[in-house]
Formats: C-alpha cells, structure tokens, sequence
C-alpha cells in the first residue's frame, strides 16, 4: 500500500522571521537545542529558548498515524489467516476421524492460538484508537471495528443470532455489534460460549467476522490517505480551512487528547467501577474487552499512547515543548505532572487485574485514577483558549 | 447607530466599509437586505455596486414592501450561559431600534422548531433520542401556560422534527417506535393542549423530516395535500443513544402519505446508505431532499435530489462528482424559495452553503460560512437566512448567493434549522 505523496512546500507561517532562516541553519539550531535539553529541563528555559520543529511535528505524527494503521491490518491478516486455517482443518478433520466440529469449543486445539492472534489486533486497534483527529474518530467507523460501550449486551444477542444462521452467515443481518473484534472476542473468549458452543457453531460467523475486520482495517487506512484531513494536516504550516497554521493544528490535537482522557475516564473507569455510588460494587461487565481480559492493560496503553502523543513521536518535540514555547510552563509542567501519576496508577490497576473489579482497593485505587484523568483532561483545556481553536457544533454533531 | 434612510445607507456604501457584522438586524431590514453587494468586496465595490440601478430598484422594492412584518425567526439553540434553549429572533423593518432575542431552557438538545401558522405556537422538538417537544404559547395570557412541555409515549422517542397542519390545529410529529424498529408519524391536537390524536405507518425506518405537498388541480386529479417524509432509514435505539445500529440494511426512502396516513407512493435512493434526511417542497410540488451517505466519503454518491410525484426515481442534481465527498457526504438542511426558481442547501462539515435552481438542476453558487446549518427562505422577499453553530445569522441573496448582512450573536451557536415565523 502506498501513502499519498505531498509537496513540501510550506511558508512557515508558524515560525518567526529569526527562525526563517535557511533550512540548514534551523535544523543545526535544532539539534544544537535539542541536546542543551537534553541536559537541562526545557521548563527552566525561558520560552524563547525552547524550540519546536513544525514539520517534524507534523511529519511524525503523519507517519505515526499510517504505521499504526497498516499494523492494525497486518494484524487483522494474521488473525484472519489463522481463523481460516483453524477452521479448515477443523472440518479436514471431523470428516476424517471423529466428529471435532462437535466438541465444546474450549477443548479446540486452535483456541489459543487464536486467542493470541485476536489480541494482537485489539492491541493495535488500541494505538490507532487514541489518535483523537481525523476520520478515524466518526463513531460508526469506531463501533464497526469494535462494538463498545455495549450496556445493554447487544454483542451477545446479535452474535447469538448469527449462529443461529448456521453455515452460511449474513453479516448484514446483524447489524453493527457483529461488525468486529467485540463480535469476534464473545466467538473465542466467551466463557458460556466455549463451555456450550461447538467448533462447527463458531467457524462460520468467526470467519465472515475476521474477514469482516481486515476488511475495516483496510478500509481504515484507505479513509485516512483518502482524506481531506490528511491533506490539510500535511499542509498545516500554509494554513488551510482545517488548520489555520501547525500551531493550530497542534491545539487540535491537545483538545483531542482531553476529549479521550474524558472518555477513558467516562467509559473505561467511571462506569464500569461504579463511581456513580459510593457503596457500589463495580461491574466488570461494563468494562472494555472483559472477556479477553484486556480491560485494564487497554487503560495502561492508553496512557502511554496520550503521553507519546502529547510529548512528541520522539519523544521531546510535541504540543509539550510547544506550550513550553509559547510560554505555558506551569500547564505544561501540570500537564506532564498528570501523565506521570496517571502511569503509576494505571500500571497498579493493570497488575490488579481482574481483581481490581473484585475488590475494594481496586475500587478506590479506580477512583483516585478516575480524579486525575479528570484533572489530565482540565490540565489539557487551560492552555486552549491561546490556539483559538474553530467552535463545531453542527459540523461535529448534527443529525 | 446612526438613522439612515434605505436609499441612503445603499448609497453610502456603509456595509462595504464597516463590515456587515458590526450593524444589527434591524439594518438587515432596513437596508442591506437590498444590495447586491457581498461582505468579501471592497468599500469601493460596495458603494459601486450600490449606485447601480439594479441596487436602486432593489431599494424601492423594500421600499414598496415598507408594510411587510420584520423578521421572525425560530431555532434550538445551545447557549454558553443556559445550554440548550428555543430562541425567537424578531427584528422589526421598520422601527430599527426594535430588535429581541427571547429564549426559553429546554434541558435538552431541539433540532428543528415547527411554527404554527397563525404564528401562535413555536415548538423545538427533542431530537433523538428525546423524548420531548417544547411549546411556546405566544397568545397565552399568563405566564404558566406561556410555555409547557409534552412527553413522548412510552416506547416512542422524537426525531427533532414536526410540522403544523394549515389550519395550526394538528402538529405531525416523527417518531421512533424503537422495540419495533418502527417509524411512526404522531398526530397531536393543538386544541386538546397537544393531546397525541392519532399515529401513523411512517413507510420506513428512522423518519426524518416531514412536509407538505400541495398539488394543484388538474385534467385526472382534485387538488391535494399529501405529506412527504424522508425516512433516513437508520435504526437507533435508545439503549445505545445515536449509535447507527444497521448501516448494512439500511433502507431509505420518501414516502408520499395521505391525509389519512396511507401510503400513496414511495421512492428510494439508487444506494441503500444513502440516508434521506432533510427536505422541503416548492410551490409546484417539486420535493427537494438532502442526504447523508453512511458509507465511505471519499465514495460518497450525488446528496441532493428532487422529486414529484408519480416519477418512479430521484433526480439527481448537476454537479461534479467530488463535490460531495468535498462536503464530507453531509447536508444539514434544505430550503426552497417559493418565490424565486432556487433552493438553499447547506453542508456544515465543508462550512459550505449551496445554492441550486430549482428547474435545471444546476448549481448556481457557493458561500462559506463557518459551521453553517439552519436555512430557511424569505416568504415573499428574494433572500434566505442561514446561522451557524458559531453564532453567526446571514442573508443572501436567493438568486446570486451574494451575502447581504450578517451578525453575530454572541454565546449562542444555532443549531441544525432555522424556521420562520408566520
């Protein structure tokens, strides 16, 4: 798959006239601050000495973007390469011997491999999930690839209809919860499920489903070369309807990652620990990817993932130094303040695992967690208000 | 702000110069509804174009409708200080001074506000999954039944949309009967304090907005009002609030009802995903519907339609296939003119607004306006009003798409239609 191609023609209109100088001249600054900071604290520099290059910004961010994507379809290959094997030597193999198909699918042979495979690729969606810009964020592309948050158990229902459908599924007929990988977890981790369910019950609807999710994938990564705010996010330093400059862009994008701190906390901690009430107990049920078991390593990755993005690709020239240039050291330093203890917390809650959901120090440990993505999430907005950021209200949630 | 004849404050050029955002709609009657003039020319341009005799025959025409109401405008709205409201604009032509914005809580998100026509009632309707209509009784004597709120049946849920019968006793209402997967039109009597009369078949699931057809007399037929409904064809339910639950089986459609709720005839797009939502109808009966393609945008097919009744397809509108994954495969709301030959649609997610004639087809012109949504037509006068979730109301010109005034209103973003007022 080829990316589309790009002109790199900006006029910089995020840099001053001192740093319009030649592109040699800014790289060599570049590198000579990079290393000052890497010695002394960017926050103990006054703003204008911190520097910040735009199109590596963007560049990196870009490319990020489709790496993640073109693995979430590797990842979608592997794993629907290994359903169609498992199932095709599940049928070689009950019309040989002894009737395979017809054993509790938790004694199949494949299972676990394909357990493995499955989690590959909901580790991945995981990565391209946090990325907050762009079309990826259209919510029915979202619940396509993964049917979450599911309150009511439509998974369980919808799936259970495939089944009943027999050899020959009809995906369409199940409407959006059977679309992707929540519709493939209930297939292989279910614990009804592999108690009761046969080999012969499960192959038809896993394999239209992981045929299904390779085909989101790839339509995933086409939708992003495909669109418009690709285009103008390469082209963010000229100014375009999207982005008024990279400086824009790069508010943008910290607005985006306070809007998925809200939404981890909401719907990834909040409710499935019932913080709603005091004396309630949590709801594992609730939680993302439960049956899998990758709720709370989802919330770990996460983390990490909103820190990647908001230090930099590299690490150091992200919307971090950004603030730091503009001036906002005390945001950016609250910001970053955040991330750390949110780091430590998610990797307690992970180590809990599911225990975390059993028992009361899970609980508090979930709430204290919950309080400082809340504060991530208010950390992220101060600064906003400066990167005069467009208001969507029709644009982003008409009907 | 200075007192300025119609005639003079054309002639001075005042809205190149200062910028159209500066002066209150009271202006807009007054004066800048006339020009031709645009906000992106000049001064120089302004006060040329305003010299012109087109301009200056313009004038006398405002001059001429000196009688006519101001304006009156409805919309949900959500504002910074109170969040989600129904608001009534109403800026007087002829005494300047005279400009209002009352808003009423609703405590949730309206879409489309549906005016009786004797001007009595203005409705917002919840839009999905809300499950309440907001009514304000502006002959109401005292200040407890000035405005009132009417619940949905249970297992129903509104679609942001209704309209008034001619005679303003019944408002039609789409509905969701979710559990069934079923769309329902609600009839509610105005007379009995809004009581649900009556519930039709809405020939379709995820009913959108619904309008009149008036279809004159001819050699085979009497004269008739039928309704349209744009049946999006999308299932939610309220389990799993604005989740589009069955993209793959989707089957939209307009449906032609009778007065009685009987299906006279019904049409679909050529691509099941292709969610009608939004329409209106022209004097002649011509039906014009804007769409919402569920699949991919960059694939994204023609989003505009018209249609009469008795054709056995949609017709397409002129236009450049990358328009529409230009306009990111959505359109906001539509708008026909019942004077002039053009209907108004906007795209919000290409801050685009499209202007279109009627009996060709063609596209006549586009403006940008950020976020732009609601759009409703001048009843006699050749302008439209479009507002935009940032705060800004605009007029242009129903014929050039020149835009004529604008203002903004601060803390307050429109939301998806604008309505007016009889």
């Amino acid at each position: 798959m080829s990316l589309k191609c790009f002109p790199h023609n900006r006029s910089y209109q995020d840099h001053t006239s001192a740093q319009a100088v030649s592109a040699t001249a800014a790289a060599l600054a570049t590198s000579v601050t990079t290393l000052v900071l890497s010695i002394f604290s960017p926050a103990a520099l006054a703003a204008d000495q911190v520097s910040f290059d735009y199109d590596a910004f963007i560049n990196s961010n870009e490319r990020l973007q489709s790496q993640q994507m073109q693995q979430l379809v590797k990842a979608n290959q592997d794993f629907q390469h290994g359903v169609t094997l498992a199932c095709a030597q599940a049928i070689q193999s009950s019309s040989e011997k002894q009737p395979l198909k017809q054993k509790p699918l938790k004694n199949w042979g494949h299972l676990e491999e394909l357990q493995s495979l499955w989690k590959q690729s909901a580790q991945q969606w995981q990565k391209v999930q946090v990325f907050p810009l762009g079309p990826n964020t259209d919510t029915t592309v979202r619940l396509n690839i993964t049917f979450w948050p599911d309150k009511k158990n439509l998974v369980e229902r919808k799936v259970k209809g495939l089944i009943k459908q027999g050899e020959s599924v009809d995906l369409s007929l199940g409407g959006i919860a059977v679309q992707g990988l929540a519709a493939s977890e209930y297939l292989l981790f279910d614990p009804r499920h592999l108690k009761h369910a046969t080999v012969k019950q499960t192959c038809p609807s896993l394999q239209v489903i992981s045929a299904k999710s390779l085909a989101n994938g790839q339509a995933l990564l086409t939708r992003w070369q495909e669109s418009e705010f690709l285009e103008h996010w390469h082209d963010a330093g000229l100014g375009n309807d999207t982005f008024a400059s990279t400086t824009q862009a790069a508010g943008y994008l910290l607005a985006g990652l306070a809007q998925s701190a809200e939404i981890i906390a909401k719907d990834k901690v909040y409710k499935p620990f019932r913080l709603n009430k005091d004396q309630a107990k949590s709801n594992v049920y609730l939680s993302e990817n439960w049956r899998s078991g990758l709720n709370l390593d989802n919330i770990q990755r996460n983390i990490a993932d909103i820190e990647q993005l908001y230090l930099g690709v590299d690490g150091t020239n992200g919307p971090h130094r950004l603030l730091l240039r503009k001036g906002f050291t005390a945001e950016a330093e609250a910001i970053q303040h955040q991330l750390t203890a949110l780091k430590a917390q998610a990797t307690q809650l992970q180590q809990m695992q599911q225990q975390a959901f059993a028992q009361s120090e899970g609980r508090e440990l979930a709430k204290n967690f919950y309080q400082n993505l809340k504060q991530l999430e208010k950390a992220l907005k101060k600064p906003l208000p400066s990167f005069n950021l467009a208001q969507k209200f029709n644009s982003r949630d008409g009907d | 702000m200075p007192e300025l004849s119609r005639r003079r404050f054309l002639q001075t050029g005042l809205i190149g110069t200062a910028g159209l955002g500066l002066y209150s709609a009271n202006l807009l009657a007054a004066s800048a509804l006339s020009s031709p003039s645009t906000t992106t020319q000049s001064a120089l341009s302004s006060l040329e174009q305003a010299k012109t005799a087109e301009a200056i025959d313009q004038a006398e025409a405002i001059e001429q409708t000196a009688e006519a109401p101001g304006l009156q405008l409805s919309s949900s709205v959500k504002t910074d200080a109170a969040g989600h409201q129904l608001l009534k604009f109403s800026s007087n032509l002829e005494r300047k001074a005279e400009q209002s914005t009352a808003l009423i809580p609703s405590g949730w998100r309206g879409h489309q506000v549906a005016n009786s026509p004797d001007g009595r009632y203005l409705v917002s309707v919840a839009r999905r999954p809300g499950t309440q209509l907001l009514i304000q009784d502006l002959h109401s004597s005292t200040e407890q039944t000035a405005h009132f709120f009417i619940d949905a049946d249970e297992e129903r849920h509104f679609y942001g949309h209704g309209i008034f019968s001619a005679d303003g006793q019944y408002l039609y209402c789409p509905e969701n009967d979710y559990e069934n997967a079923q769309g329902k039109i609600g009839v509610y009597d105005a007379h009995q304090g809004f009581k649900k009369v009556a519930e039709w078949d809405s020939q379709g699931v995820g009913p959108h907005q619904i309008a009149w057809v008036h279809l004159s007399a001819s050699s085979d037929q009497a004269a008739q009002t039928l309704m349209v409904v744009a049946n999006g064809g999308i299932e939610t339910h309220p389990d799993y609030p604005r989740i589009k639950l069955n993209l793959d089986s989707m089957q939209p459609n307009i449906s032609y009802l009778d007065l009685k709720g009987n299906l006279v005839q019904q049409v679909k797009p050529t691509h099941h995903q292709l969610s009608l939502r939004h329409l209106d109808v022209a004097p002649d009966g011509q039906v014009w519907v804007g769409a919402q393609y569920q699949g991919e945008v960059h694939e994204s097919p023609n989003l505009i339609y018209s249609h009469h009744l008795g054709e056995d397809q949609l017709s397409p509108v002129v236009a450049n296939q990358a328009l529409w994954p230009q306009l990111k495969a959505y359109i906001a709301s539509v708008s026909c003119h019942s004077q002039s030959d053009t209907v108004c649609i906007t795209a919000p997610r290409d801050n685009l607004v499209t202007l279109w004639q009627r009996s060709t087809g063609l596209l006549l012109g586009q403006i940008k306006q950020a976020d732009c949504a609601g759009v409703c037509a001048h009843p006699s006068l050749p302008y439209y009003f479009v507002s935009g979730g940032d705060g800004t109301l605009s007029a242009y010109h129903a014929e050039t798409g020149d835009r004529l005034w604008q203002q903004h209103f601060s803390g307050i973003r429109w939301d998806n239609h604008l309505s007016w007022i009889s």
